[in-house]
């Protein structure tokens, strides 16, 4: 028996056929297929993000993640050590350098600390690593004072460069080493080094050296004894002073002052009670003479 | 001559753009069936050579790369009836090409069988200029023939130069740079309605498509059907479709007749409908799957079962022999070639060198078809089945689809090259501007 069925048409219909050309077009297929989702797939995300809770929460998690990396135990630095450095140049260091153990060793800021350290005056040369177990390796290289110099803000400690590396509160602290004194000593140091070597014989009696002018040096001794040295080639000048000690021994005569300020002849100045000693025995000698 | 000028080249000019943009669809209007084929051309091979004025126009190979097929709607006599029905069929051909290219179609050219197609020789001569034939004489000796009054109505969809005479020496196809003093032409002219057309170039435009070209049916299918030596030596195709059988005849690889018979396999099909009194579909299935024109002994004890959905026992239960299907067929089948004989002998068939007949189309699957017609057409008839082509599926490859198949060749290796040829000025019509640039073009 027949069926009566409904008419089917394969007709696409004049919609789905524009639709299924305009499919077809590669313009309009490659932006329903990447760009409507890429599109979508924006917007959700930006509508995610404008919210401040979100985007606090993205700082928060990348800070965390941040924090957990640089303090895993592997770049922790524990501990510090000084290497090379007396007792209170190590204080110093430590005071300038101001870490509190322990420290992520992507925070340390080893170029930083350098120059922190270096601007220390006992300091001549640093190194600064961070060394293996998590111990931040500082090696010194510290100043050798080679001079104690006395001027207006008190007693300061002399390299053999004349640059500064240190203060001391009294003569006593640093009894060994020699005392200068005035106004531009730092650029002669050498000069006075030398000047202290050539006086070694009579070690005992140097007091110090004074820059007199910013040109030359005066020797004192003690007893107020003072050798006055010339501008030109000093050293050869103070031999000869020390020549004549050796010879007649007059340094340890009653002279206040040797002057060889002209660098070839000293001039003895006597105390008053030896010059008049000197006038009475040379009066007495006329007498005799008489 | 100038219309006609200026209707083949901007048909020619349409198709080439439309195969510049590499795709193009072919549409084949039947009255049983809608083919549509997507063409991509791609391997534009340079130093191609063809014969004839083929040179100038190689585009190379082609491929199919969407094939679809449906029932044929609201076209009759292979003409469009009705319009919307028409539209919804090639939309959904059009859609399944489509579907199977992954691609989309913007330009689609059409063949039709039907719409009352009309030959003509026309024939022109001019006096060569300096004894020389340039290119500039061939549009002249083209624009020389004397167009026959095929009345209104009427448009012309081919209109190929058949044979160049220069002087005494006939027989060219490009007779340029050769030296004479007459040359004249020979030109087949093939008009169709121009309703038929218009009703065509309006369904393809409602389906948002544009019509890049029209081609007969007739010709197309010859195109796929002949061999290369039957088109050159002469012979004649006869494409039996479903509503109407399309006759053409080749010589020297150019049409030089097409007509049409508005009879085809429907016929048959009705006159078994109503012979056996049995539904269409029906008589459809039982003419393709039992179906003969040759009824031997065994026919008489081959019983077929007719079949049927009426609710009456006696009549659903019919069995005919096959020997009555073949009486019911035989006769059609013989009144369409005898028809196809009359438009043969009409044409001059008979003074062709080679009178090979070639039976094509959906029709010519009927077995023993080609014993039938060696009765009626002559000796020398052989089944045709449509050329081979790249990418074309299977199922698309029977003698359905020769005319599909055709127009597609015809799209890839257009045989109107002379329209190229620039009309000599005399005839151009008053343009003076125009006129004055082709005098510049020409002289400097």
């Amino acid at each position: 028996m027949q069926q009566v069925n409904k008419a089917y048409d394969p007709a696409p219909s004049r919609v789905k056929y524009k639709l299924h050309r305009l499919w077809l077009t590669p313009v309009y297929r490659a932006l329903i297929r990447t760009g409507l989702p890429v599109l979508l797939i924006f917007v959700a995300l930006m509508a995610w993000l404008r919210d401040p809770d979100v985007q606090q929460k993205i700082v928060t998690y990348f800070e965390n993640a941040q924090n957990a990396m640089e303090e895993r135990p592997e770049f922790m630095v524990q501990q510090m050590r000084i290497q090379g450095a007396s007792e209170p140049v190590d204080k110093l260091v430590r005071d300038a350098m101001n870490i509190t153990f322990p420290a992520s060793s992507f925070r340390l800021d080893l170029p930083a600390l350098k120059t922190t350290v270096e601007d220390i005056e006992a300091v001549e040369t640093v190194s600064i690593l961070v060394g293996a177990k998590g111990v931040l390796q500082v090696g010194i290289v510290e100043r050798v004072p080679a001079l104690l110099w006395r001027n207006d803000d008190g007693l300061t400690l002399l390299d053999a460069q004349g640059v500064v590396s240190g203060r001391v509160d009294a003569r006593q602290d640093r009894g060994d080493l020699p005392l200068v004194a005035g106004l531009g000593v730092e650029q002669n140091i050498a000069e006075a080094l030398e000047i202290f070597q050539k006086l070694a014989p009579i070690a005992g009696r140097v007091r110090g050296l004074m820059r007199k002018g910013e040109r030359r040096w005066n020797v004192v001794l003690d007893r107020g004894q003072v050798l006055m040295l010339p501008e030109d080639q000093p050293i050869a000048a103070l031999g000869r002073i020390l020549a004549l000690h050796r010879a007649q021994d007059i340094l340890n005569r009653d002279i206040l002052v040797v002057d060889i300020r002209d660098g070839r002849k000293p001039i003895l100045r006597l105390s008053a009670p030896a010059l008049d000693g000197f006038k009475k025995l040379r009066l007495t000698a006329a007498e005799e003479d008489n | 001559m100038s219309y006609l000028y200026d209707t083949q080249r901007a048909m020619r000019q349409k198709r080439q753009n439309a195969l510049q943009r590499g795709l193009v669809a072919v549409l084949d209007l039947g009255t049983t069936k809608m083919a549509c084929m997507v063409l991509q051309f791609d391997a534009r091979e340079e130093g191609e050579v063809r014969l004839g004025a083929g040179a100038m126009t190689s585009h190379g190979s082609f491929r199919v790369i969407g094939v679809a097929t449906t029932r044929s709607r609201g076209v009759k006599f292979g003409e469009i009836t009705a319009m919307d029905e028409t539209e919804r069929a090639i939309r959904t051909v059009v859609q399944g090409a489509q579907k199977m290219a992954n691609v989309r179609v913007d330009h689609v050219i059409a063949c039709l069988a039907g719409a009352e197609p009309r030959s003509y020789g026309v024939a022109g001569e001019i006096d060569l200029e300096n004894g020389t034939v340039t290119s500039s004489d061939i549009g002249r000796v083209l624009a020389s023939c004397n167009m026959p009054d095929y009345g209104a109505g009427r448009e012309t969809i081919h209109a190929m130069p058949v044979n160049f005479t220069l002087d005494h020496r006939s027989g060219l196809t490009d007779p340029r740079g050769q030296i004479g003093n007459r040359l004249s032409v020979d030109m087949h002219l093939l008009t169709v309605d121009t309703q038929a057309i218009e009703n065509l170039l309006k369904c393809v435009k409602r389906c948002d498509m544009e019509l890049a070209g029209v081609a007969s049916a007739a010709y197309t299918s010859a195109i796929s059907a002949l061999v290369e030596d039957e088109q050159e030596l002469g012979a004649a195709c006869i494409d039996i479709g479903g509503g109407s059988t399309s006759i053409s005849v080749f010589l020297k690889k150019h049409m030089i007749y097409g007509d049409n018979v508005r009879m085809g396999g429907d016929l048959v099909t009705s006159d078994i409908s109503k012979g056996l009194q049995m539904s269409y579909p029906d008589a459809e299935r039982i003419k393709t799957l039992h179906g003969g024109v040759i009824a031997t002994s065994l026919d008489d004890r081959e019983m077929i079962e007719l079949g049927g959905n009426t609710g009456d026992f006696d009549h659903d239960r019919r069995r005919i022999s096959r020997a009555e299907l073949i009486g019911v067929m035989r006769p059609r089948l013989e009144e369409i070639l005898e028809e196809a004989r009359k438009r043969l002998d009409a044409s001059g068939f008979d003074h062709l060198p080679s009178q090979r007949i070639v039976l094509t189309g959906g029709s010519s699957q009927v077995p023993g078809l080609e014993g039938l017609a060696s009765k009626i057409l002559g000796q020398n008839v052989r089944l045709g089945r449509p050329m081979r082509v790249q990418g074309l599926p299977q199922a698309a490859t029977g003698p359905a689809f020769a005319s599909t198949i055709g127009l597609a060749m015809h799209a890839a290796h257009p045989q109107d090259e002379c329209w190229d040829f620039d009309l000599p000025i005399e005839r151009m019509g008053g343009k003076p501007l125009k006129k004055a640039m082709r005098w510049f073009k020409d002289n400097w």
